[in-house]
């Protein structure tokens, strides 16, 4: 048995091309000066994606949601399984409001008024009636983010109509003021009249499209026979005028949609140094954006309820 | 004077006569609402003969008194008292029975829904009964007396009114005559009721007659002389849901003074078809002018009917309900209105029980008043309340002494209320009708609260250091010569004992105060036998007082034969110290008050339906409520809560000459002081500041001399203990508003939202107690400042009230600091015209006075405000910034170096990733 000879070395060959001594270009300012331009530059994206979420991106949410709802309330009200009194699950769709005037054309009104709740669409007060009913039901929506479904609503003047459709029957309402802090309350109504109360918020001055600050209440009578109130459920404390979400499961679903933010991050970081940057941006780009808009929708939560 | 200077001068003066005159129009159109009117009615019933002439068999004029009918919250009682009706007959015990409905003339109290007239009126249908059986009549005759109601219309006089369609199959088949009366609930459903409810009932409805609450439908017994006085109880929608009465559903409080059915047997007022035979019309007038079977004041005997005609089973009959009296009743917005107006977290003052009363109507007022910040009071151990100040886990509490051993920090016990607590009673005289007066010594609340009379028998027989005391209180000739005329029982458990809360209090502390500082009630305690020879509890001997919470010492347990015989199965099958199941003392105040309202023993060894051989059946009950007319019930509940709900309290003694060892026969020479404001403020005047613990405290010694013998022995002020460091300065200034919302508005008595319930006396110049005022004003600033800084009780200023400095100004809402009992900052000027008039909105239904009217209080938030521009343009500037930080440089370079160099570090980077 013998071993195979060891190769030759072999012999070296020396280079005599002339050599690049130049000096390489260095940047023109230090390493932590261009991390932080490097960081603006991202806390500037981040926050021009927050707006393009909160005002454009937010609203598709919104619709898509609009849409499953929707479906679900078209066959419940078919069936006439759609909810008439308390209990009801959270977020479950109650109803259909139209207000022509305000730019509000079918949307499905859903059960609470939780910041989760309203990125659905208009939310029913727990603790109040359902439309239609005797009594007095509330309603509330957003003014800004998700597609702002109750902007205008502050708008609206007196006798402007506000349709319901709800398992019991559609039901015309009129608009009978709207008031802000300080104004008086509405009288107390008489057995078997029923009254609808819009709640969103406005703001004031010059910003005011940009900063709805203060709540508004817009209050319409039913014309017509109300329904007999159903049972109420408890009123939520969540879900009273501009309250924010920072319980323990928003938080922990916040933390969790960074982690795959930042997983997806790493992921995209590593692929464009694997394959080429093509790819890697292709592949990447819409698993970051999910990831983006995973984080977004539970950060929003911890924004006031009406904004 | 410069013209500035005058014109300056003549603001201030306009303004001072504008205040004035709003200060005159305030009280005037506060006077009418505020006073409990007096209502008459002309009440007449006739009979109308065949012939069709029509004679008035009975005319009387009835006048009624009510005691209040406005701010009413839930579950208050108020003081009915009328004159002129019919004689009652066949009278009975419990007039909130159903049985009651068999009385003759009674007159009939209802709670119903709706207001005197117009479309939202009154009628028999929106008014609650409890029972069935006093909304629904058969008869297996063809012209029953509700038939022949002259006043009636032709459809009532049907012989099957109301009846539901289709006939429940509950409902037996129809009996020849019916009438139903269905009940009408305030969310539209209607109850048709019947027969034993076959058809459906609300469902507050119950035969209560045994256990739970009772109705409050009130079946008012008027005596011989023509008067009557009864407590009714309103029900709010809390209550009852279905009756729904509150501050935005109109109630009223309907009188029936039943007459008797005004007779038209022959059926004159019918039509020609519908009308009775000749003979069936002869009968039913006979029936309708049948005789009385009861005389006035006689007492219903079982098993004998009533004259239906006159009884108290046809309130609703047309002839009697014509004759009615309806009294509007106006609710207060309670504090559920805070739940529904409010989205800021409100700030949690902890503690007394004392002050529940007060906060009631306090809180509807923070959080309706958009000027101040909501507060709730969360009742709480006064002792484990003040401990919290200490850990720094809580930024208000309220209580009434200071805590032993300091707050270790500094805290200000600013006076809130003077009130103090009531030991009331529900006991009923020797004629089965409630006691108007009980007399009380400290030596007797000692005897009670040491456990030492034996209750019943078993204890008697077998507890050797108990067999020589008298059964129970009324027994006791101590109490016999103090209130001469009372009935004595044999075993009625709840006359052995006083209901206490088993949480500690400051309630408790003072009661054994006023014990420990009493000679008499002192010698007892320690060993020296009363002059009837009735000693204390050995368990209790020389006890220490005071104590916060009363201590269960007694360990005497049934003997052996008694729990092996089984009399009780319960006890037996889980025996405990017998005395304390007796004393049973409760964790919350609210069921002391309302088991002396409704008259419920809370002595814990009734055992029902108890089965050995069932465990599950051997829980040991509370007696529950007694029969009236046989009512013995105490307890120690806070003043304002008897005032509530209208509960009698016993007058304390104070002074008394009479000798520790006479046999005394009756109550000479002693002095007995009643809860009410003259008691108080006799109190007040005791009342010595100590500036080591802060407070200040009731003399109990001086009770016993003759400067005090006027003053109330339960009185008691309220602090708000809040430490004057660490607390953040949004809490602080939450706290110091709510401190001199006390120091001022909160000092004016009433029973409207943001007043001082009655049971609490006013911290007023004119109470001699505006130094505490002062000093929870100076409290106030102290907190707010939040330097750690406590001010004394009496300032070293001799003029404390600092007075208003400095020239008028021409703002009129700037005010000087003030003193209690002038205008305040807190008080809204009453601008322009009566408050009650300022309500838009047509067809508006009456609303009750200005502390009522709810305005939006709106919610508001400065991110919704300013979150997003402030988030664009930081969003701008940081990229702005960030773009020019990162790229200005390089691009100047980039523009030096240019072409070949950028494409071959373009490469060159290119290169280096890839490798």
């Amino acid at each position: 048995m013998t071993a195979p000879a060891p190769e030759r070395p072999r012999p070296t060959a020396v280079r005599d091309l002339p050599t690049d001594t130049a000096q390489l270009p260095r940047p023109a300012r230090g390493f932590s000066e261009v991390a932080l331009g490097q960081t603006m530059i991202v806390l500037g994206l981040v926050t021009v994606w927050a707006l393009a979420y909160l005002f454009l991106l937010s609203g598709f949410q919104q619709g898509h949601a609009q849409h499953r709802l929707y479906a679900q309330l078209r066959t419940e009200l078919a069936l006439g399984e759609a909810p008439a009194g308390a209990p009801i699950a959270l977020g479950a769709p109650v109803a259909l409001v139209s207000v022509p005037d305000a730019g509000v054309h079918d949307l499905v009104v859903v059960e609470g008024t939780t910041p989760a709740v309203l990125q659905q669409g208009p939310g029913h007060q727990q603790g109040s009636v359902l439309p239609g009913q005797a009594g007095v039901s509330v309603l509330m929506g957003r003014a800004l983010s998700f597609g702002g479904p109750f902007k205008d609503v502050p708008q609206l003047r007196v006798g402007d109509p506000v349709e319901v459709t709800t398992v019991q029957g559609t039901f015309r309402y009129e608009v009978s003021g709207v008031r802000r802090k300080g104004d008086p309350v509405p009288p107390a109504l008489a057995d078997g009249q029923g009254r609808l109360t819009l709640v969103t918020a406005a703001g004031e001055g010059r910003l005011a499209g940009l900063g709805p600050s203060r709540s508004v209440y817009v209050d319409a009578t039913l014309t017509g026979d109300a329904q007999p109130a159903g049972a109420v459920a408890a009123i939520d404390p969540n879900g009273s005028p501009f309250a924010h979400d920072a319980g323990f499961t928003t938080l922990a679903v916040l933390v969790l949609a960074l982690e795959v933010l930042v997983a997806a991050v790493l992921v995209v970081a590593w692929a464009r140094h694997r394959w080429t940057p093509l790819a890697a941006w292709v592949a990447g780009v819409p698993v970051v954006l999910a990831a983006l808009w995973l984080v977004s929708s539970a950060a929003s939560r911890l924004l006031p309820n009406l904004v | 004077m410069t013209l500035r200077r005058r014109l300056a001068y003549a603001g201030a003066g306009l303004t001072a006569v504008g205040l004035l005159v709003a200060g005159l129009l305030v009280p005037l159109s506060m006077a009418p609402a505020e006073s409990a009117g007096t209502y008459r009615v002309t009440a007449t019933r006739d009979a109308i003969a065949e012939d069709g002439t029509s004679t008035t068999l009975d005319q009387r004029t009835v006048s009624m008194d009510v005691s209040q009918t406005t701010n009413l919250r839930g579950r208050q009682q108020v003081t009915v008292s009328w004159s002129g009706a019919h004689p009652t007959g066949g009278t009975v015990a419990d007039v909130n029975s159903a049985a009651g409905a068999g009385e003759e003339y009674p007159f009939v109290l209802l709670q119903c829904r709706g207001t005197a007239s117009g479309d939202n009126a009154v009628r028999p249908e929106t008014c609650w009964t409890q029972t069935w059986a006093e909304r629904f009549q058969r008869s297996s005759s063809a012209w029953p007396v509700w038939r022949a109601d002259a006043y009636a219309d032709t459809d009532a006089r049907g012989s099957a009114v109301g009846a539901p369609d289709p006939r429940p199959e509950l409902c037996f088949g129809a009996a020849r005559s019916e009438r139903w009366l269905p009940f009408d609930a305030v969310d539209g459903t209607t109850y048709a009721g019947g027969s034993a409810g076959c058809a459906g009932m609300a469902p507050e409805s119950a035969n209560v007659d045994g256990s739970g609450l009772p109705s409050n439908t009130t079946y008012g017994i008027t005596g011989s002389d023509g008067k009557g006085s009864e407590q009714f109880t309103v029900f709010t929608a809390d209550e009852n849901a279905s009756l729904g009465c509150s501050s935005e559903v109109p109630c009223s409080l309907v009188a029936v003074p039943v007459m008797g059915v005004s007779c038209d047997g022959f059926g004159t007022k019918l039509p020609e078809e519908s009308r009775p035979t000749a003979a069936a019309g002869a009968r039913a007038d006979t029936l309708c002018r049948a005789p009385d079977v009861y005389q006035p004041g006689q007492i219903a005997t079982t098993g004998t009917d009533s004259n239906l005609a006159v009884s108290g089973s046809l309130w609703w009959a047309p002839s009697n309900w014509r004759n009615r009296i309806t009294v509007p009743l106006t609710f207060a917005v309670s504090s559920s209105v805070c739940s529904v107006l409010n989205s800021d977290a409100p700030l949690t003052a902890y503690g007394s029980v004392l002050f529940s009363d007060i906060s009631a109507q306090w809180t509807p007022k923070f959080c309706t008043d958009d000027r101040l910040r909501p507060f709730v009071h969360v009742q709480a151990a006064d002792t484990a309340a003040r401990n919290l100040i200490t850990a720094g886990t809580a930024s208000m509490v309220l209580s009434s002494r200071a805590p032993d051993g300091g707050f270790g920090k500094p805290v200000v016990q600013a006076p809130v209320a003077f009130t103090g607590f009531a030991v009331a009673y529900n006991v009923d005289d020797s004629t089965g009708r409630p006691a108007k007066t009980l007399n009380l010594d400290a030596r007797l609340l000692a005897k009670l609260l040491t456990q030492s009379y034996p209750a019943n028998s078993l204890v008697g027989d077998n507890y050797p250091a108990l067999a020589r005391n008298p059964m129970n209180i009324t027994k006791d000739p101590e109490f016999i010569a103090l209130n001469p005329g009372l009935p004595q029982y044999d075993a009625v458990e709840a006359a052995s004992t006083i209901m206490t809360l088993s949480t500690e209090t400051d309630m408790t502390a003072a009661l054994t105060s006023y014990i420990d500082a009493d000679p008499e009630a002192r010698k007892w305690l320690d060993g020296v036998p009363d002059p009837w020879g009735m000693v204390v509890n050995p368990n209790y001997l020389r006890i220490d007082l005071p104590v916060s919470s009363w201590p269960q010492l007694d360990e005497f347990v049934l003997p052996q034969s008694i729990i092996d015989a089984k009399v009780n199965p319960c006890y037996s099958y889980s025996p405990s110290p017998y005395l304390g199941l007796i004393a049973n003392p409760t964790g919350f105040v609210q069921n002391v008050v309302q088991n002396i309202q409704y008259s419920m023993s809370n002595v814990n060894i009734a055992c029902p339906n108890g089965d050995s051989s069932d465990v599950t059946t051997l829980r040991l009950r509370t007696q529950g409520r007694q029969q009236p007319g046989n009512r013995f019930v105490l307890g120690v509940v806070p003043l304002t809560a008897a005032y509530r709900y209208s509960l009698r309290t016993a007058s304390l003694q104070t002074t008394s000459d009479v000798s520790a060892s006479d046999k005394v026969a009756d109550a000479a020479g002693r002095t007995f002081v009643a809860a009410d404001d003259a008691g108080l403020k006799a109190a007040g005047a005791l009342l010595k500041p100590d500036e080591e613990s802060g407070t200040w405290d009731l003399d109990y010694a001086q009770l016993h001399e003759t400067a005090g013998a006027a003053a109330y022995p339960g009185a008691l002020p309220v602090y708000a203990d809040v430490p004057t460091t660490g607390l953040d300065k949004a809490t602080a200034k939450r706290a110091a508003q709510l401190l001199e919302y006390a120091a001022t508005s909160g000092q004016q008595a009433g029973t409207g939202n943001g007043q001082l319930p009655p049971g609490a006396l006013p911290l007023t110049e004119a109470n001699g107690l505006s130094a505490l005022a002062a000093y929870t004003h100076r409290a106030a600033a102290a907190v707010l400042d939040q330097k750690g800084e406590v001010p004394k009780l009496v300032p070293d200023d001799p003029d404390p009230t600092p007075s208003p400095t400095g020239e008028p100004t021409d703002d009129p809402t700037t005010t000087s600091p003030v003193g209690p009992g002038t205008t305040t900052p807190l008080t809204p000027p009453a601008t322009g015209g009566s408050p009650s008039a300022g309500k838009p909105g047509k067809g508006a239904t009456p609303k009750p006075a200005e502390t009522d009217v709810i305005r939006t209080v709106g919610a508001e938030s400065s991110f919704g405000g300013i979150g997003l521009p402030v988030v664009l343009l930081a969003g701008l500037v940081v990229g702005v910034a960030g773009l020019s930080l990162r790229f200005t440089g390089r691009a100047v370079q980039l523009g030096r170096t240019a072409g070949p160099a950028l494409a071959r570090r373009v490469r060159s980077g290119g290169r280096r990733v890839r490798r």
